[in-house]
């Protein structure tokens, strides 16, 4: 299978669009091009994790509906809004977030449950960053959910974890699109799908004001990524960002079918190039 | 400039003394090329002796651990200077190469 | 390439607010080695120093400069109206162009340094700085009309003060595109680049809400540096010498009597590399 090639998949940060992944390998797995390392930031590490562990891509797609509801997301903490607002009134805890994680610490638990990377069957690596030294945290050993979670915790939505001696959070603020991890490893192939995040919606409040500012410093980030590592990488390098049509929100868990089937239409694009690639020998 | 290999099983480790900048790159590229050609694509780059770069010394260290990947190798660094170690980090090199603290555990990892 | 057949050399000064002084001490090195500038490039706080060598002030005169930029009631006055459209948005309609401490005397002192009417014309060698267009988040270069404008649009750091309009784009603070610009500087035909770079400090604690969120938008800014570094380190020909002066301890944005501190920091790094400088300058 794929013809002594590594071919490693990269899933950047773009919370619940990261589902266009499964579309993707929905179209491989059925031209049987294989996946030989997985590595993941933010949303896509929930997919990444469980394909890495084996499951089906069907397998995935039916757990998504049945652990993503809007529920997980909805329940706002109001504490934290007011903690933003008037800091000396409300005293301030560790770290402030502004939805209450419980529930989704729960999903996450029900999928991933005690398996750790050494269950895997492909090797799988998940970005995630420092929130005290800003680094780039590559974890491949240990519990997954842990791993998962950490780079979940996008600052500002839900909270960022302790783990060991490290205060964890989302890829995302590191390295939103990890292809030098795929690099690094000596793949031949890299798929990297990735999601831009600026909405042009209007802001409101102070709040969408700070999400716009993050949003230009990580389109940045993102952009200048590519460039470096389209530059630096020794292999076959494609990059997919999936276009979607109606404004997707960072939680929209029912629009998931809708973003599958955009997945497997960029699938379908990428297949010939792709072929074409395993299919030379030098 | 100063650079000289010895061969350790099917790995060569290559030794560079001084800066790797615009006016030594030619020296390493030729260097390099030569031992490419040879079919020795696993090297080692012992570095503790180089204490500049510049972004043209990059660009010659990059070029060549692109040759030796493509031919199913690759160019591990080793022993690099806090100087250089910034320039790395900042250059984004420490995210496309591996980095070992001293040339056996860099070796072995080609095993 | 210059007429002469001597590379060109540019300095670029990236964001960094007062540590951008650092300039003063790498200006002092290549004044001792009678190495002249053909170019200059600045973003955010690189930008004032930038202007202002550009305009051929000494390293002396831009000491002052420094009292002059960085005084302390830059950040006195709050601009109440801003505040309430931020606590209160139903209420007082939120914009874009929300802005907590009144920039008047930002601009007034950035006046005094460089003249109200002085413009990128009037510049000994050509100079531009870099801004971030709010809307497209797309970095932009400016390099006409009148500097002090400019200068104050690209050291426009979003929420502290308003963005700015600029041939009809709404724009702020460079660094949240293009922190160290050197881009610029390769594509207005420079050779040999001197890429004097700061990276964003790091919080100590992330306990309360304005340190937490502050870490976040430093940690991105670091990246981004970064990565644009690294990319512009690879895909261009010229060579670029990169000094990033570190800071142990933390400098307060307006703390004018860290400067000499600052100035000897940037020369001890410039020393370190006058010596390959020298070389590269010395190649046809």
């Amino acid at each position: 299978m794929n013809n002594g090639k590594k071919i490693a998949l990269v899933i950047g940060w773009g919370s619940v669009k990261c589902a266009a992944a499964l579309g993707l390998l929905r179209v491989l797995k059925r031209e049987g091009i294989g996946i030989d390392m997985v590595i993941a930031s933010g949303g896509g590490s929930i997919f990444g994790a469980l394909f890495a562990l084996g499951y089906d891509v069907e397998e995935i797609v039916s757990m998504n509906q049945r652990l993503w509801t809007h529920e997980v997301t909805e329940k706002t903490n109001r504490l934290a809004i007011l903690q933003l607002i008037l800091p000396k009134i409300f005293k301030v805890g560790e770290y402030f977030n502004l939805r209450d994680d419980q529930l989704m610490n729960e999903r996450l638990f029900e999928a991933l449950g005690k398996q750790t990377f050494k269950d895997t069957t492909i090797p799988l690596f998940i970005s995630a960053t420092d929130y005290k030294t800003g680094k780039h945290i590559v974890i491949s050993q240990g519990s997954i959910y842990q791993a998962v979670r950490a780079t979940v915790a996008l600052p500002l939505v839900f909270p960022p974890i302790q783990v060991d001696n490290q205060l964890l959070a989302d890829g995302y603020l590191s390295e939103p699109l990890p292809i030098g991890v795929a690099i690094q490893e000596g793949a031949q192939i890299i798929i990297a799908m990735g999601f831009e995040s600026i909405s042009q919606e209007a802001r409101n409040s102070f709040s969408d004001y700070l999400l716009h500012l993050s949003g230009i410093l990580s389109n940045n980030l993102l952009q200048a990524s590519l460039s470096f590592y389209n530059l630096a990488h020794h292999s076959e390098l494609f990059i997919i960002f999936p276009q979607f049509e109606d404004d997707i929100h960072m939680f929209d868990t029912h629009k998931v079918p809708e973003i599958i089937q955009i997945g497997e239409a960029e699938g379908e694009k990428l297949l010939p190039k792709l072929k074409q690639k395993l299919e030379f020998s030098q | 400039m100063n650079i000289h290999d010895q061969q350790v099983d099917h790995v060569t480790i290559i030794t560079i003394e001084g800066s790797i900048d615009a006016l030594t790159a030619p020296k390493i590229t030729e260097h390099i090329d030569g031992l490419v050609s040879d079919g020795k694509v696993k090297l080692v780059a012992d570095f503790s002796g180089v204490d500049y770069t510049s972004s043209a010394g990059l660009r010659v260290l990059l070029a060549a651990v692109k040759e030796t990947r493509s031919k199913s190798g690759d160019l591990f660094l080793v022993g690099v200077q806090p100087d250089v170690e910034k320039v790395l980090k900042l250059t984004g090199f420490t995210s496309i190469l591996k980095i070992f603290p001293d040339i056996d555990s860099a070796v072995k990892s080609f095993a | 390439m210059k007429k002469d057949g001597r590379p060109s050399l540019a300095l670029v000064i990236g964001s960094g607010g007062i540590k951008c002084a650092a300039a003063i001490g790498v200006l002092q090195v290549l004044e001792t080695e009678n190495i002249a500038i053909d170019m200059v490039v600045g973003c955010s706080g690189g930008a004032v120093y930038g202007a202002a060598i550009a305009q051929g002030f000494s390293a002396d005169q831009l000491v002052e400069t420094s009292a002059k930029a960085w005084t302390s009631d830059i950040t006195r006055r709050i601009n109440f109206s801003s505040l309430l459209k931020i606590i209160f948005p139903k209420r007082f309609g939120f914009d874009d162009e929300i802005g907590i401490i009144d920039d008047r005397i930002m601009a007034e002192n950035i006046e005094t340094i460089f003249g109200a009417k002085t413009t990128f014309a009037d510049t000994r060698v050509p100079f531009y700085c870099v801004a971030t267009d709010f809307h497209t988040g797309e970095p932009v270069v400016i390099s006409k009309g009148k500097l002090a404008k400019a200068i104050r649009i690209s050291s426009g750091i979003p929420i502290v003060f308003k963005p700015l309009e600029w041939e009809g784009k709404l724009l702020i603070d460079g660094a949240l595109s293009n922190p160290l610009p050197v881009d610029v500087a390769i594509k207005a035909g420079a050779d040999l680049i001197i890429a004097l770079g700061f990276e964003p400090p790091l919080e100590h604690s992330v306990n309360s809400p304005v340190n937490f969120a502050s870490q976040m938008f430093s940690i991105l800014e670091n990246q981004l540096l970064a990565k644009k570094f690294a990319f512009y380190n690879l895909a261009y020909h010229s060579e670029i010498i990169a000094i990033v002066p570190e800071f142990k301890e933390k400098i307060r944005c307006n703390d004018v009597s860290k400067v000499p501190f600052i100035v000897d920091q940037g020369r001890r790094e410039a020393e370190k590399h006058i010596h390959y400088l020298k070389q590269a300058l010395a190649m046809k």
